[in-house]
């Protein structure tokens, strides 16, 4: 029944869903309590009620981090098609280039609505000893972290986009984005603090066996807010035992969580590719991303005082998520970051008309440097791609499934092939920067 | 209701005020509303199979019949009317909502059909929360 209704509102038109948002906000205060104050609504008389009001919130507010991410796609899509078709209109001008397509207005430009009265009274009236709660705000919060905060004077301005977009539809659109974010976001640093102030290393199993939280807690930590990242990276200290600073952070996320924890740096790359591949600049992701990727990679190629490097554990290449195989994964990994480090040295250019040159080198340092520990550890990645596990990477030697040499080069020649793609780029910016 | 198809059950009269001022004559309604107070009227009875299932049939009750109401009155792009039928929707689901979150949540109910008029407007919201847009950029 469920599906078939579904389907059927699916075809239904805006003014519909608008109708069901403000009915559901009303009555926000109501559903959130039920769903997160059991003394109001105590259990066993409560208990359906209160799945069923998480099951609701959980949903909308899934819908609501969609409808933000794609509002952001669809401008960043229309700014950068326009300004595709206008370069080709210059050259014209210069008797260059082919004939640029007329520019098309786009009669509709969606805005944005997350209901800001659940988020609100959810955070609001979320416990913080109940973890389950906490997990729907995280896996929530996760899906939409790497999008930013729009500067409309700076990166989002619309000036030369007037030939497509009107211009009181794009101020509309980029405020609605911001105001999503700021309701959807504002209080998940306080509700993390307060649950990780509840949280010890012998309390935390339960919270990190809720389904979905390993994998949203990575993302969690890639996101380039600081009142996102700061918060995790607080409740993994509360939540484990030696854990210092980011780079343990992720370490002890890998090593308990593998499986999980691999799909939510590739999950997060692959957000990175789709965002940075066409806003006018990503640059705050960028940068917190090479930073990020360099704890991970020192986490997988290099052991800490305690362990092996965890691309030569056998527990960690031998465990199984979601009925992907490790090696599949390793290989993955792979190939979206060397895509991303394509998408960020492409992108550059671009990008650097909004910072003043000495930021620009400077965090283009450390994607630099993200680079080259890529190349370092390339033979790591290979074993791990073929399941090898602490054999010498030279030989197939003691320890290895038995594949041949001929696929050991296979392997190698993928993985460096992919690496080409990061180098071609690399060349073309350090032109740029001459 | 169960007997015929449910988008056929307001073919007989498709005006759009049709389907929410039946329900607001339902609501007021001296019997369904003597139902609704007594305390007996939402129990955990068993299933066909004679299994007690707490999931499924803890709200076998009066209210049961919401989400089917609902499922009723839902618009499909493809049928003549269908304007109509959106604000029909519109208009039910508010009053529904504020039934089951509000009315039926005074003190004059008995907690356990309170929890269930709750657990009834999660369900219809749940249901009525369709995926209201493609994606525009591919993913």
């Amino acid at each position: 029944m469920i599906i078939r209704l579904q389907e059927r509102l699916a075809k239904a038109e805006g003014a519909l869903a608008l109708s069901f948002s403000s009915t559901l906000e009303i009555h926000a205060s109501f559903i959130a309590t039920v769903a997160f104050r059991p003394r109001n609504h105590p259990i066993p008389t409560w208990s359906e009620a209160r799945d069923s009001a998480r099951q609701l919130l959980s949903g909308i507010f899934r819908l609501d981090g969609r409808d933000i991410l794609e509002s952001m796609l669809d401008l960043a899509a229309i700014a950068n098609e326009e300004r595709k078709r206008l370069r080709l209109v210059r050259l014209a001008k210069k008797g260059q280039g082919p004939v640029p397509p007329s520019a098309v207005l786009v009669k509709h430009l969606h805005t944005a609505s997350a209901h800001t009265q659940l988020w609100s009274k959810a955070y609001n009236a979320l416990l913080p000893s109940d973890q389950a709660g906490a997990s729907i705000l995280m896996n929530s919060v996760a899906a939409f972290s790497h999008v930013e905060k729009m500067d409309r004077q700076r990166s989002w301005h619309h000036e030369d986009l007037l030939g497509v977009v009107k211009p009181d539809d794009w101020v509309a659109a980029v405020r609605a984005i911001n105001a999503g974010l700021q309701a959807t976001r504002d209080s998940f640093a306080h509700a993390v603090e307060a649950l990780g102030m509840q949280t010890t290393p012998d309390t935390a199993h339960t919270l990190w066996s809720q389904p979905g939280i390993p994998t949203s807690a990575i993302v969690l930590l890639l996101s380039p807010a600081e009142d996102v990242h700061d918060p995790m990276i607080s409740l993994i200290q509360q939540s484990f035992e030696d854990v210092d600073d980011r780079g343990d952070c992720f370490r002890v996320i890998l090593a308990k969580y593998p499986g999980e924890a691999m799909e939510g740096l590739s999950g997060f790359l692959s957000s990175f590719i789709e965002t940075a591949k066409i806003t006018p600049e990503s640059c705050s992701l960028a940068k917190w991303l090479v930073r990020c990727f360099t704890d991970v990679l020192d986490a997988l190629c290099r052991p800490s005082d305690t362990a092996e490097p965890l691309l030569q554990s056998r527990k960690f290449l031998e465990s199984l998520h979601d009925g992907r195989a490790m090696a599949k994964r390793v290989t993955d990994l792979w190939q979206l970051m060397t895509t991303s480090l394509a998408v960020i040295f492409r992108r550059t250019q671009a990008w650097a008309p909004m910072y003043d040159n000495e930021t620009m080198v400077d965090w283009m340092r450390d994607a630099l440097i993200f680079g080259r520990q890529m190349t370092e550890h390339i033979k790591a990645f290979e074993g791990a791609a073929l399941g090898r596990v602490g054999a010498d990477f030279g030989d197939a030697g003691e320890g290895s499934i038995g594949e041949s040499p001929a696929k050991s080069s296979v392997t190698a020649g993928r993985l460096v092939s992919k690496l080409q793609i990061v180098l071609a780029d690399l060349v073309s910016w350090l032109r740029l920067t001459e | 209701m169960d007997s015929c198809g449910t988008a056929e059950l307001w073919a007989f009269d498709p005006s759009p005020e049709l389907p929410h001022t039946l329900f607001s004559d339902i609501k007021t309604n001296p019997s369904f509303i003597r139902l609704l107070e007594d305390p007996t009227a939402v129990s955990s009875t068993t299933n066909a199979k004679g299994k007690g299932n707490g999931k499924e049939s803890s709200n076998r009750g009066p209210l049961d019949w919401l989400s089917q109401f609902m499922l009723s009155l839902c618009p499909s792009s493809d049928k003549a009317g269908s304007t109509q039928k959106e604000s029909g929707f519109g208009e039910a689901l508010a009053k529904v909502l504020a039934f089951c979150y509000q009315d039926m949540q005074h003190e004059r109910f008995e907690q356990e059909i309170r929890a269930a008029a709750a657990t009834a407007g999660n369900n219809v919201s749940i249901l009525s929360n369709a995926t209201p847009k493609k994606l525009t950029i591919g993913r």
